[in-house]
């Protein structure tokens, strides 16, 4: 015969697990991470591949000398905007950058990368400035990636990330 | 090989035809019920004579030695009998036997520890023992769903690691040789095991043999070796059929939620067991359609599988066994973003593959004597697949066709293994060319009785690996191991050996660009290896409780992993040497009434690279697990609770959140005739964790499973 007091060890179980959260939550306010909008301006080239907004610890120095510590795709051709959220380490990361990259291109390909945005240094915007990211904070940082940039297919590309 | 096969043969005792013999049939049965058994293992102490009963519990061994003789009778869940029986010349004795149940489902007797059969305790390994009612109980539609249960096995994605020996590793082989009975169910580019290809209705059990076992097994036993062992044809008439019918909940946190509705799982299984005069037939099959949890989660997936078993009993036995399985799928690498982890990016939407097997396998054993039979097992797997990318359709047919001839030597004293393989890999792909792979082997394992509760086992295999792009290269893996029995309620193993892998055809010849990754080929690739040593053993201090424990403590070298080259490509190179050493203890235990049964893991491990002491990445520090079953009437009740330390490091994006690992699965299930209905509910808690980066496990399902069978 069944008897309901014979469940009294898989309760046990039930309470160890209910104790134990959800597990990973949504990034949130109180997220160390970096989150913003991509605006992005001008008519999408037809020959489009991928459009992405990355962070590197550094800028690239060389073609291929550093991977994105993390990435966000464009989700559709012709949207006009498009945000990004990153749960990271607090620290100092050395370039934020929106790329165009043309059909055919590889992602972690940067020789193929144009550079349609970045986060500007505040004393000297021709430059890429630091991001900073403080424990406990979501820092929220908008960017603006223009597609007239983005020279002709025949003007080749330009190499090494930023030009 | 020939000439060695030949000098085994010399040595072994005289042929049967000159010696008299006899017949020892019978039934076997449930004391108590009556209730026939089936799938029992019956053996002749000493001997490598041994059946199977049938689904009416009858047996039949045939040329038994006259004379008194032991005879042994096990099935999981029952204890273990041995009796004397004098066996006339020429004539028939009957003896039927009652099984008493056990409320602890120990395994009794093993095959994959030594390539021949063996009890549990007297294995020269830790081994573990997944039974059919395991599987089913679970509903697992196959086999990689329940593999973590076992102490020390983990899955993450498709890839199976023993005590951390695999790790994740997109791409590369398994650490870990998957047979189908006995036979390797690897794919023959990636090398790592093709689950759909081992449907979980058609399988009696599986043994889980740890740490290294290339000595036996070649290529890709390095943490261990799990063999699927699938039913027996002679094991009917019997019927089969189940169907499940699944949703999944909406992930905990409304951001999580991306689609209306939960997603359907819809299946329907089946497996028939008929006698064909004196064969025994198998025939199973399946068809599955999963819309899957998140975004290009969806599967479709249909298998076959057609077992032919000669005769029981004679000198001679053979099976053929043939599998097809075709699965489509989406293709998911990683989420779109931290709050959408259910969707991929707008560049991999729709993305999918398909892929088809084809899988023979026979086996042919003829007993030369009472204690020493030759055995052939040829086997040929064939896959074909097809990448439907936005970016990539790549495509390739792979081949493998092999086989194994071995001989054992069984006498009172111990038993003498002595084999050779020899195989070849064809491939035809866009991401590989066409190159071909050819792979021999010789081994040879002697386990000898050096006192009355002693056994010392010896062995080593020569592994011989050429490619048409490289010169041979030749592996040798000895291991040697010390089995105590100091007494019937415990046992003490030693055990140290070596494993390899030779690098498989796509870590060595695969060029390939998709998802913004580009692949380059690397013919120089070395083979990896591990040295390891373990001490373990087994105590039962009562009769309802049983305890387990090893340490022990693996060398890697040479690991082949997915580096970025400095030039922007990802290449498989050897790259790292490691020391992977940790303590494993599983507890199982029950009431005397049989209405409670638990069993509790748990593992310590420590991974680290020994250039740099970094931890390995995707390793859990620790892990354990509870099971727990409640039975009353024709109810059933059970958990199943898992837990994983946070990864100590992540492979791809280091700076990603780690969490522990929490899943909390129960069942409620209740016979109605010959119907079972069970209520499945995974992840209970919705829990929400990554195994590997990106890759957000499934919410809470909801799972109905109704079973009939005949």
């Amino acid at each position: 015969m069944f008897s309901w007091s014979r469940c009294l060890p898989l309760l046990i179980l039930f309470l160890l697990a209910g104790g134990c959260g959800y597990g990973l939550a949504p990034v949130g306010p109180n997220t160390t991470g970096l989150t913003g909008q991509v605006r992005l301006v001008g008519a999408w080239p037809e020959d489009t591949g991928v459009v992405a907004v990355a962070l590197f610890r550094a800028e690239p120095v060389s073609n291929q000398s550093e991977f994105p510590v993390v990435f966000t795709e464009a989700p559709a051709f012709g949207d006009s905007s498009f945000t990004y959220t990153w749960t990271l380490q607090p620290g100092s990361y050395g370039y934020l950058v929106v790329a165009w990259m043309r059909e055919g291109n590889y992602l972690f390909d940067l020789a193929s990368w144009i550079q349609i945005g970045y986060y500007p240094d505040p004393a000297d915007p021709s430059e890429p400035g630091p991001v900073l990211i403080t424990p406990g904070i979501l820092r929220h940082l908008d960017l603006r990636a223009d597609f007239s940039l983005v020279p002709p297919p025949s003007g080749g590309t330009r190499r090494g990330g930023r030009e | 090989m020939k000439s060695l096969l030949v000098v085994l043969l010399l040595s072994m005792p005289p042929a049967t035809e000159q010696e008299v013999t006899g017949t020892v049939l019978g039934t076997v049965t449930e004391a108590g019920t009556g209730a026939p058994l089936a799938a029992a293992n019956i053996g002749v102490v000493g001997t490598v004579i041994g059946t199977m009963s049938d689904a009416r519990g009858e047996y039949r061994l045939l040329n038994v030695p006259a004379g008194r003789r032991e005879v042994s009778f096990s099935v999981v869940g029952y204890a273990v009998e041995i009796r004397e029986v004098d066996v006339p010349e020429g004539g028939m004795v009957r003896l039927d036997i009652e099984l008493e149940p056990t409320p602890l489902p120990l395994p009794d007797v093993v095959i994959t520890a030594a390539r021949s059969q063996q009890r549990v305790e007297e294995a020269a390994s830790s081994v573990a023992v997944l039974d059919a009612a395991t599987l089913r109980t679970r509903a697992a539609p196959r086999l990689d769903a329940v593999l973590s249960l076992v102490p020390g096995v983990t899955m993450i994605d498709d890839q199976l690691g023993i005590r951390g020996s695999t790790g994740y590793n997109r791409g590369a082989g398994g650490r870990v040789l998957v047979l189908l009975d006995g036979v390797p169910a690897l794919g023959g580019d990636t090398g790592n095991v093709r689950w759909d290809t081992l449907p979980a209705e058609t399988i009696q059990r599986v043994e889980v043999v740890k740490g290294a076992a290339s000595a036996l097994y070649g290529s890709s036993a390095m943490g261990g070796v799990v063999n699927v062992i699938t039913r027996s044809a002679h094991a009917g008439p019997a019927a089969y059929a189940r169907f499940r019918l699944g949703t999944w909940d909406e992930p905990h946190y409304d951001e999580y939620r991306w689609r209306s509705g939960g997603g359907l799982t819809r299946a329907l299984e089946g497996t028939l067991i008929r006698a064909l005069g004196d064969l025994g037939m198998m025939v199973s099959g399946g068809y599955e359609y999963t819309d899957g949890f998140r975004e290009n989660g969806w599967s479709r997936y249909l298998h076959g599988l057609v077992k032919l078993e000669g005769p029981q009993g004679g000198r001679d036995r053979w099976n053929l066994t043939a599998t097809l399985a075709r699965q489509d799928r989406g293709h998911f690498i990683e989420w779109r973003d931290y709050n959408d982890p259910y969707q991929v990016s707008a560049l991999q939407r729709g993305d999918w593959i398909r892929s088809d097997k084809i899988m023979v396998t026979s086996s042919w054993r003829r007993l030369l004597g009472r204690g020493a039979y030759l055995q052939l097992q040829p086997h040929l797997f064939t896959v074909r697949w097809r990448q439907y990318f936005r970016d990539n359709d790549d495509s390739a047919v792979i081949t493998r066709a092999a086989l194994d001839a071995h001989a054992v030597a069984a006498s009172s004293l111990g038993t003498l293994t002595l084999g050779g393989m020899g195989g070849t890999v064809g491939v035809d792909g866009s991401p590989y060319g066409t190159p071909t792979v050819t792979e021999a082997a010789l081994y040879l394992q002697d386990e000898i009785e050096v006192g009355p509760r002693i056994r010392f086992s010896a062995g080593g295999r020569l592994d011989l690996h050429t490619t048409s792009a490289t010169a041979t290269r030749s592996v040798f893996s000895p291991k040697v191991a010390l089995v105590v029995t100091p007494s019937p309620a415990g046992t003490l193993r030693l055990t140290a050996g070596r494993g390899f892998r030779a690098p498989s055809v796509a870590e060595m010849f695969i060029s390939m660009a998709t998802g913004g990754f580009t692949v380059i080929p690397n013919p120089a690739l070395e083979p990896e290896s591990v040295w390891g040593a373990e001490i373990g053993g087994s105590w039962s201090p009562l009769p309802l409780i049983r305890l387990e424990a090893s340490l022990f403590r693996n060398r890697y070298t040479s690991m082949i992993e997915g580096v970025a080259t400095g030039t922007g490509e990802i290449q498989f190179r050897n790259v790292r040497a490691a020391r992977l050493q940790g303590a494993e203890l599983s507890l199982m235990a029950a009431v005397p009434q049989g209405w409670l049964q638990g069993r509790f893991t748990y593992l310590w491990l420590s991974a680290r690279d020994i250039g740099n002491s970094e931890p390995l990445a995707y390793r859990r520090p620790r892990r354990g697990s509870g099971t727990i079953e409640v039975r009353g009437g024709a109810w059933r009740l059970a958990t199943d609770l898992i837990y994983g330390a946070p990864v100590s490091r992540l492979g791809v994006y280091p700076f990603d959140r780690r969490l522990p690992r929490y899943r909390l699965d129960a069942r409620v299930s209740r016979a109605v005739g010959s119907l079972r209905l069970t209520l499945h509910g995974h992840n209970l808690t919705n829990y929400a964790v990554t195994e590997i980066e990106r890759n957000l496990t499934a919410p809470r399902e909801w799972l109905l499973s109704i079973e009939w069978s005949k």
